[in-house]
């Protein structure tokens, strides 16, 4: 089944962006540029996910949001925003987005976004045990084994760890990892995460076949049983 | 307009204030006019009884001839009690002196009575008042008082009234008008400021005379205004300059990598000056994002952003996240985090200790201890603080290390911009609070207080 998206951008070079990329991966693409048509269109069709840019003619963004929500329309939003300020960001995620990304971004920092978002709305997600392949986690005692041996891990890994396990098979990128695991939101210190990575990625995969702990080039990691 | 016209508004209320200051003179003077009046009269009243006794001693003791005399001698002077005298023999026949008719009916008992007559000269009726008394031979005579017209002290009073009402409504009107010019003046004052500086001139201010009216007061609020906004806009151009030179860099060297891997064939080369155009880009606006949360930050925060928040949480997060980072260079992290709780916004206090632990690793020396740790300080305040072991940072240099772009010698090979200090600075600030930088023996100790939450 093709996923629908609805792209609510007035700048046409980010609409097609968007649009262009999430095509490319074989989604069906609706563009809209003005706040009051994008809410009339959304009304009237229904989508698996939307996309929408934070000041829109017509109305703005964050209006058109709480408009859909109140109108019991809970379809995932993904809020755009060329402002990074952190108060901006809880206002939007208070109007009822389910993420917010600021502008400029890379297509593969949305994508991974729009994956995690799409898996929170489905249910089981207070699974007592979480594992991939051989790696199990029990939540209830916190104790992490991989191929039945024990794994010893820091608090910091643990947590780590599990937001993999939640997310598996998905990729997550570094900012993702700092806002979502730390409640830590400063870009230039994205690379901490790749220390992080390397420690839990030494006590988890170190000695066992296959790695499941992957590196996706440029632009995060991805916890999979596929190579 | 006319500078010195007067709105409607201010125009009714002048002239009711107006209205109500004669109406009160008015009444003062009525009843004023109404007690000299009865004083005059009992007065009037005296001096007809000593007159009329006078005339009957005369009668008696000198005879009728010089009673008549006196009377005509009477008759020539003349008098601000407008006398009137009349003597007429007993059968009502002969009137013997005086210059009123005898009153028709008149009864000369010697009580005092209204008298309403005919002057003999020229038959104006008269009316007034006096006694009249027969005499021993039964003629009678009269002496009364004038009071058909206003009296000489009637007159006086009603010109006082008139002049003193017309004197009240000139220096009224006149003051209304100075006042009201005086207010245009210094309204002007102020509109001439804001147009000055609407045309650009920033450092104009409203002129201040030192006093302690309403108009200095808004002139004070107002400059204060103006100072605050003047450092913000200074503060936002040295910000503009500074991203404009900052940007210049890195965009050069975009269009560098760019121009090249368009003449590039090689794939893999291609794909690296890309990937070299992408990073510096990503560098670029990672300077950016800072400078515009640094202007942010310096403008204030609503107080509706703040929470109560124990910073001892604070640094058990940041300090994990920054572990692996401080093992990787054997230093080691140490926290002694007692609760201290303070009004702020989470997520910043986080960036700032942040970008405090960053920097401590990146100057302090392999092997080095870096301590996060909060106190609770008198007066109201509680801290947060992060000390090294790295090179410090010379007194003389503290101030500008605080500024954005406060760019140090320890700086030029490290990878930040040295907003790092900066924008915690703008951080504590924003929180009402102040971050100082101390020697700690041969580190640095970094100080950042902010207001204690409320318990």
């Amino acid at each position: 089944m093709t996923r629908r998206l609805l792209v609510i951008e007035d700048d046409q070079s980010t609409r097609d962006y968007v649009a262009n990329g999430f095509a490319e991966l074989g989604w069906t693409v609706e563009r809209q540029a003005d706040g009051r048509e994008a809410l009339e269109f959304a009304h009237h069709s229904t989508f698996d996910l939307i996309v929408l840019d934070r000041n829109l003619p017509g109305l703005d963004g964050l209006e058109l949001l709480k408009s859909l929500r109140a109108a019991k329309i809970e379809t995932p939003v993904i809020i755009l925003s060329a402002i990074a300020h952190v108060d901006e960001r809880v206002k939007g995620l208070r109007a009822g987005g389910d993420d917010y990304l600021t502008k400029p971004f890379h297509f593969s920092e949305l994508h991974a976004r729009v994956d995690v978002v799409l898996k929170r709305k489905s249910p089981a997600a207070a699974a007592m045990t979480l594992t991939c392949a051989d790696l199990t986690m029990d939540m209830s005692t916190r104790r992490v084994t991989r191929a039945g041996r024990e794994v010893a891990l820091l608090p910091r890994e643990f947590k780590l760890l599990e937001y993999f396990l939640r997310h598996q098979e998905h990729v997550v990128t570094r900012t993702m990892l700092l806002e979502q695991v730390w409640d830590y939101s400063n870009e230039p210190h994205a690379a901490i995460i790749d220390t992080h990575i390397s420690r839990l990625r030494k006590k988890i995969d170190e000695g066992f076949e296959p790695p499941l702990l992957h590196t996706v080039r440029g632009v995060g990691y991805r916890l999979s049983k596929a190579p | 307009m006319n500078r010195f016209a007067l709105s409607r508004r201010e125009l009714l209320f002048a002239a009711a204030a107006l209205a109500f200051v004669a109406a009160t003179s008015l009444a003062a003077f009525l009843f004023l006019a109404w007690r000299v009046e009865g004083i005059l009269a009992a007065r009037q009243a005296a001096v007809i009884d000593a007159e009329i006794r006078f005339l009957t001693l005369v009668d008696e003791e000198e005879g009728r001839p010089v009673l008549i005399r006196t009377i005509a001698r009477r008759l020539k002077q003349t008098n601000d009690d407008q006398p009137i005298h009349a003597l007429i023999d007993k059968d009502n026949t002969t009137y013997l002196a005086g210059d009123v008719d005898w009153p028709p009916g008149l009864v000369a008992d010697g009580s005092l009575r209204e008298i309403k007559t005919f002057r003999r000269r020229h038959g104006e009726q008269v009316t007034g008042f006096g006694r009249a008394l027969t005499l021993r031979d039964g003629a009678k005579v009269l002496v009364g008082r004038d009071r058909t017209g206003p009296s000489s002290v009637e007159q006086a009073l009603t010109e006082v009234i008139l002049i003193t009402l017309a004197a009240l409504v000139i220096v009224a009107v006149a003051f209304v008008m100075l006042l009201n010019r005086a207010l245009l003046l210094r309204i002007d004052a102020v509109v001439t400021a804001a147009r000055r500086i609407i045309a650009g001139n920033l450092h104009e201010r409203v002129p201040v005379q030192g006093g302690d009216d309403e108009f200095e007061r808004l002139s004070a609020v107002l400059n204060t205004m103006l100072d605050k906004n003047e450092t913000h806009i200074n503060q936002m151009r040295l910000v503009t300059d500074a991203i404009a030179h900052d940007l210049r860099l890195p965009l050069q060297r975009v269009k560098a990598d760019l121009e090249r891997a368009q003449r590039l064939h090689d794939e893999s080369e291609r794909t690296q000056a890309f990937a070299r155009a992408d990073a510096e880009i990503d560098d670029a606006l990672s300077t950016f994002n800072a400078l515009i949360e640094i202007t942010r930050a310096q403008s204030g925060i609503g107080a509706d952003a703040l929470e109560t928040i124990d910073l001892s949480t604070i640094v058990r997060d940041v300090a994990e996240l920054f572990e692996p980072v401080a093992e990787d260079k054997q230093q080691t992290l140490a926290t002694h985090d007692t609760p201290a709780r303070a009004r702020g916004q989470g997520t910043l206090l986080r960036q700032a200790l942040g970008n405090l632990i960053q920097n401590a690793i990146t100057f302090s020396p392999e092997g080095a201890t870096i301590t996060v740790s909060t106190a609770q300080n008198a007066g109201g305040t509680v801290s947060l603080i992060v000390q090294d072991t790295g090179p410090g940072i010379p007194e003389a240099d503290r101030a500008t290390a605080l500024q954005p772009f406060g760019r140090l010698s320890r700086d030029k090979n490290a990878d930040g911009k040295g907003l790092g200090l900066a924008l915690v600075a703008a951080c504590a600030k924003l929180h009402g609070g102040r971050l100082t930088l101390e020697s700690a023996g041969q580190g640095l100790r970094v100080v950042m207080e902010l207001p204690a939450a409320q318990s």
